[in-house]
């Protein structure tokens, strides 16, 4: 997936560590959370790009239609909004989705089921 | 009028929004019960009669199961007030959300003891018994 924000590699784990954690009771990358509010890091993505009209087998393999979904800043500053975050603390969810991705779309696949 | 918990993966700006309805909402937050499991706020929630919201479908439905056929199996009936799973969609907000369940909630039809509801845009509803 293409890199949204040019932060070099230091910047982009400062960011991350900044504002993610595991969680205390489920184990794995794919169940971090939000520092701020305890947020799941997987709530932040799905609030990000899921889409009705794209069945999310699709838009995870999709790197165009996930560089639109997630640079959107309407929807970034909504969901920093309904969720209580700081616009850094979505830009580290963010972050960490271009790190991790694998693992937190295999947690939106196991929703989508 | 609903007593709702909202599981942490849902916006707390729909707490908001739930009361403007006229129900009554709970965060996790609010409970301090960031970082517990699933199968803890769902204890919390039947405790207390109130409705889970979540967006967490895998886990709620396998644990919906096991709660049915435990207390089944074990002749120990309990009962939890609801589960309502929300498919998240970034094409709604929290006004629409809230409509949704608000609408949803007040309609008698809908039984929502020991019941779970899981809706998606495209099908809306459904209800899950064991």
């Amino acid at each position: 997936m293409a890199q949204i924000v040019d932060r070099g590699n230091d910047g982009i784990m400062e960011l991350i560590a900044s504002h993610t954690e595991p969680h205390p009771a489920r184990p794995g990358f794919g169940q971090w959370r939000m520092k701020e509010h305890g947020v799941p890091i997987w709530a932040v993505i799905g609030a990000l790009i899921l889409d009705d009209a794209v069945p999310v087998e699709l838009a995870i393999l999709d790197d165009e239609h996930l560089l639109a979904m997630l640079t959107d800043e309407r929807t970034l500053a909504r969901v920093a909004r309904e969720y209580d975050l700081s616009p850094e603390s979505v830009a580290a969810a963010v972050t960490y989705y271009q790190q991790y991705k694998r693992f937190i779309d295999a947690r939106l696949l196991l929703n989508a089921a | 009028m609903t007593v709702f918990y909202l599981d942490e993966n849902v916006a707390v700006e729909l707490a908001a929004m739930l009361r403007r309805h006229g129900h009554s909402a709970n965060t996790a937050a609010d409970e301090r019960r960031l970082g517990a499991s699933d199968a803890h706020q769902i204890l919390h929630a039947a405790q207390r009669n109130w409705v889970i919201l979540t967006h967490n479908r895998y886990d709620f439905h396998l644990l919906h199961t096991a709660w049915l056929l435990w207390a089944d199996a074990w002749h120990n009936p309990q009962q939890h007030a609801g589960i309502l799973i929300i498919e998240q969609s970034r094409h709604l907000d929290s006004i629409a959300y809230a409509r949704l369940i608000a609408d949803f909630v007040t309609n008698p039809e809908h039984q929502l003891q020991n019941s779970l509801y899981d809706w998606k845009l495209t099908r809306g509803w459904l209800r899950y018994q064991q």
